[in-house]
């Protein structure tokens, strides 16, 4: 049978039992929800919704070609970036700074579509540094030049420039001998970073007492952020058959995108409680926004980069 | 004929305007169920930007969009015949003299539109503002209104659409903005214009929080 996705059979295989498992939660929570409404039902619901949003955005952007891989994550980056400019409050004087600023967003991709490492890493932490600043003073417009020039770059970096290596990861030459080519990479980064989630929040519920930073996000305690990084090194463990590294590797992989995960999302959740949002915006009706759903990914993405192509490449 | 200028109207504004009004500008759409029950409304809404009118087509049920229209100034969106033809098979625009000085002319060019059936948008301030605070309202709206009181009015409020495309600078920067749709109201017969202008107002600028 011919199909539209280019998913290895390895990856399918993983795929299939996220389905049923998907299927099945949708199911069990549903009914336990129509018979019993209550607030964890409904959260329940909520997370199992969610769940079926990055199964499917995972399928379309990164089974069908490798093109539309750049085109959905440039769209992902896009719009934490803008919730993010929203949000800063900056004066109407510098729209054309914030207009140069999205521009950076395509050209950065381009780069990461093309493979070019230098350009990738210097494109968005040094030229725009200075790009953003020039726009500025073509305007002569002085008016909270800081605030512009810091909300906006840092904006780009925390949206963009991590964001994109997961991206980047579909640029790197294959690894001889490895037949899953970069889906694995993939999967095992989108994957382990959400279900991180999950995890974090049962151990949380069931032992959570003691709170990690109850000024910055009361919900985080020590057991679930422990509880996370033992069910991610599980999980890691269980998936390290598809990766092109060694189990030993795949664990610390693992544990490695709990903890960054966590710190991600914490990062962000500063910025929220500084801004007085609850969420950076209602992109998705009931979800929040986009950034609110990738926030552990901004950091998880950094370290799992540097760690696999230290490993593989070096 | 109307089947079908309603089709191309819907898949105008809801195919090819709303997705990008949502995903690329960043708009954010709170309808009220007003929307859907009323057969007949006035829309009432705050004016910072074109993206306005645009926003509250995209929001219009499907089965009345081709009786919706914005009442829009002669002198701007019917410069030339161009104009006229291309802003009436886009937004169904309903071309107003503003600078006739006879008012009341115009009023009853309104009220009759309305006799009609049709649904109308309209900027009580007139035209766009600059800034966060609303222009002083014109009274045209409420005399309309006085004149069919059976009518109901939806107050709207659109956030920060002026950060997008404000005006005098044609350059379009995405940023997240707001559409609130408010509970149908109806205008009160036994109060004078100015008050039921002040009452209009205060009801779109709760809508704000």
């Amino acid at each position: 049978m011919t199909t539209v996705l280019n998913f290895p059979e390895q990856i399918t295989f993983y795929l299939t039992i996220f389905l049923g498992v998907l299927v099945s939660c949708s199911l069990i929570f549903g009914v336990f929800h129509k018979v019993k409404p209550s607030s964890l039902t409904l959260n329940l619901v909520q997370r199992t919704n969610s769940w079926w949003v990055i199964y499917i955005l995972f399928i379309l952007f990164i089974g069908v070609s490798r093109e539309l891989i750049y085109i959905g994550f440039a769209l992902i980056s896009f719009i934490s970036h803008r919730e993010m400019v929203s949000n800063i409050n900056l004066p109407l004087t510098s729209r054309r700074t914030v207009f140069w600023s999205y521009l950076a967003i395509p050209i950065h991709y381009y780069f990461a579509y093309s493979g070019n490492l230098i350009l990738f890493l210097t494109f968005l932490p040094v030229a725009t540094l200075f790009l953003l600043s020039l726009r500025t003073i073509i305007e002569d417009e002085p008016e909270k030049s800081l605030q512009v020039f810091a909300g906006l770059h840092w904006s780009l970096m925390m949206t963009t420039f991590t964001i994109s290596h997961v991206a980047y990861l579909a640029s790197m030459p294959p690894v001889p001998g490895h037949e899953n080519g970069y889906y694995s990479l993939f999967f095992f980064l989108i994957f382990l970073t959400s279900t991180n989630d999950i995890f974090q929040y049962i151990a949380g519920k069931v032992f959570g007492k003691k709170k990690i930073s109850p000024k910055i996000s009361p919900n985080k305690t020590y057991a679930g952020f422990f509880g996370g990084i033992i069910g991610s090194a599980g999980l890691g463990y269980a998936f390290s058959s598809s990766m092109p590294l060694a189990q030993s590797q795949c664990i610390v992989l693992a544990v490695v995108i709990s903890i960054t995960g966590f710190i991600g999302d914490l990062n962000i959740s500063a910025i929220k409680r500084y801004l007085n949002v609850k969420d950076m915006s209602n992109f998705i009706p009931g979800h929040g926004g986009i950034l609110d759903r990738i926030d552990s990914l901004t950091f998880s993405s950094i370290a799992y980069f540097y760690l696999v192509y230290y490993w593989i490449y070096v | 004929m109307t089947f079908l200028f309603n089709l191309w109207l819907n898949f105008y504004h809801k195919i090819l305007w709303l997705p990008f009004l949502k995903v690329i500008l960043g708009g954010e759409f709170y309808l009220s169920k007003s929307l859907k029950e009323n057969d007949q409304f006035i829309l009432v809404c705050n004016h910072s930007s074109h993206l306005d009118t645009q926003a509250m087509l995209c929001s219009t049920p499907f089965s009345k969009l081709y009786r919706t229209h914005p009442v829009a100034a002669k002198d701007y969106f019917g410069k030339t015949l161009f104009h006229k033809v291309f802003f009436k098979l886009t937004m169904n625009t309903f071309l107003i003299d503003r600078e006739s000085g006879n008012g009341e002319e115009v009023i009853s060019e309104i009220v009759k539109e309305l006799d009609r059936g049709s649904n109308l948008i309209i900027f009580p301030e007139g035209s766009r503002s600059v800034g966060q605070e609303l222009r002083k309202f014109k009274s045209g709206v409420v005399r309309v209104l006085m004149q069919r009181p059976n009518i109901p009015y939806i107050p709207v409020y659109v956030e920060s659409s002026d950060r997008i495309l404000p005006k005098g600078d044609p350059l379009v920067v995405p940023h997240n903005f707001k559409v609130r749709f408010g509970d149908a109201k109806f205008i009160d017969i036994n109060i004078d214009i100015n008050n039921n202008l002040e009452r209009m107002r205060s009801e779109i600028i709760d809508l704000k929080s």
